[in-house]
């Protein structure tokens, strides 16, 4: 390239300080940066930073849930296995019942002692008195339409 | 290397001061101090900005990041170089972070030639003064010629902008890039070679 095209492209860029801004655009300059520093965020403790930047990533987030999630979960199977009638040791039984167990010496020993199990669970009141009638006819089964 | 102001506020309380004196109160907590310091430099700033850019809206947020994080790292200022030459060289590595990390993203949002400054002088030579699409013209010369410059790597856009367009020495770019005087003029040498390539329609 010759000295003339260089001189050329010096002219060619000089033209270039010739682009400018709005001509109000720099007096606002001091009170954006002004705003600025007032919007700036608090800055936050060296582990707060860390702990932010582990868990603001998605990945993490939802890792994190599926976690709580899983604890949930298995807190509340545990509840229910703990609530729920499973293999009885004997002495967890309510006391009547050993008794009725121990003074058993008729034959349908047998047939009482299947009742009784079934009805150890039972309030005490109700147990005696099984019934498998409908005293009265449910809502559902009412017949509603009249034509 | 000029360590003046180049404007003197006579309104400003601060006017009259040095940029030393200024850093001196600002880091002593005068804000004025401060804003007196960014009024000084913001059009410098922006320009190197700007020209580093092409883009109006990237240059406004960066301007503002340069001095914000250059109010909170004054009072790691310890004078040994002036106050022009620590912001530019905040500017500088701001710019080519930003410059690097939105490499493939080159949208110009070009600040606008006045019609004043059109019709001036220095457009004559690539201009025809009775071309009826003179506007026309300038746009697109204004695009070519940021398109060539994009083209440069951050390095050897840097050091055109500040020498060429500028007007900055060798030695106060030497002292921002902290390199040696002969690798400002090995990188102007290189990026001028590649924009008479790039812009040689213009150039005959």
């Amino acid at each position: 390239m010759n000295d003339a095209s260089q001189e050329k492209l010096l002219k060619l860029l000089a033209i270039k300080k010739l682009e400018q801004p709005s001509s109000n655009y720099f007096q606002s300059v001091e009170s954006n940066f002004h705003r600025r520093l007032r919007n700036r965020p608090e800055p936050v403790s060296f582990w707060a930073g860390i702990v932010d930047s582990i868990l603001g990533r998605p990945s993490w987030q939802y890792a994190t849930s599926a976690a709580f999630a899983m604890i949930a979960l298995m807190a509340l199977s545990t509840t229910y296995l703990r609530n729920s009638s499973g293999p009885e040791l004997a002495s967890n039984r309510p006391e009547y019942l050993m008794n009725e167990v121990e003074n058993m010496t008729s034959k349908d020993a047998e047939t009482e002692l299947k009742h009784l199990i079934l009805t150890a669970n039972m309030p005490t009141d109700k147990a005696l008195q099984a019934s498998y009638v409908l005293d009265t006819i449910p809502s559902a089964h009412e017949n509603t339409l009249t034509f | 290397m000029s360590d003046a102001p180049t404007v003197f506020d006579s309104e400003s309380p601060f006017g009259s001061r040095t940029d030393a004196e200024l850093v001196a109160l600002a880091q002593g907590g005068e804000m004025q101090a401060f804003d007196e310091l960014l009024n000084r430099y913001k059009t410098k700033v922006y320009g190197t900005i700007y020209h580093m850019t092409g883009n109006h809206e990237d240059s406004n947020d960066l301007l503002l990041e340069v001095f914000e994080k250059a109010y909170f790292s004054l009072e790691k200022f310890k004078g040994k170089s002036s106050f022009s030459t620590w912001i530019f060289q905040i500017t500088k590595n701001h710019v080519i972070n930003h410059c690097q990390k939105n490499r493939n993203q080159n949208t110009f949002s070009l600040n606008e030639i006045t019609s004043e400054d059109s019709d001036n002088d220095k457009f004559r030579e690539f201009i025809s003064p009775e071309s009826t699409d003179r506007d026309v013209k300038i746009k697109e010369l204004q695009n070519k010629l940021n398109e060539s410059l994009m083209k440069l790597s951050e390095e050897h856009r840097l050091v055109v902008v500040m020498h060429d367009v500028e007007g900055k020495s060798g030695v106060e770019i030497a002292q921002i890039l902290r390199c040696s005087e002969g690798t400002v003029r090995s990188r102007l040498h290189y990026a001028r070679q590649q924009l008479q390539t790039h812009l040689k329609d213009y150039l005959i």
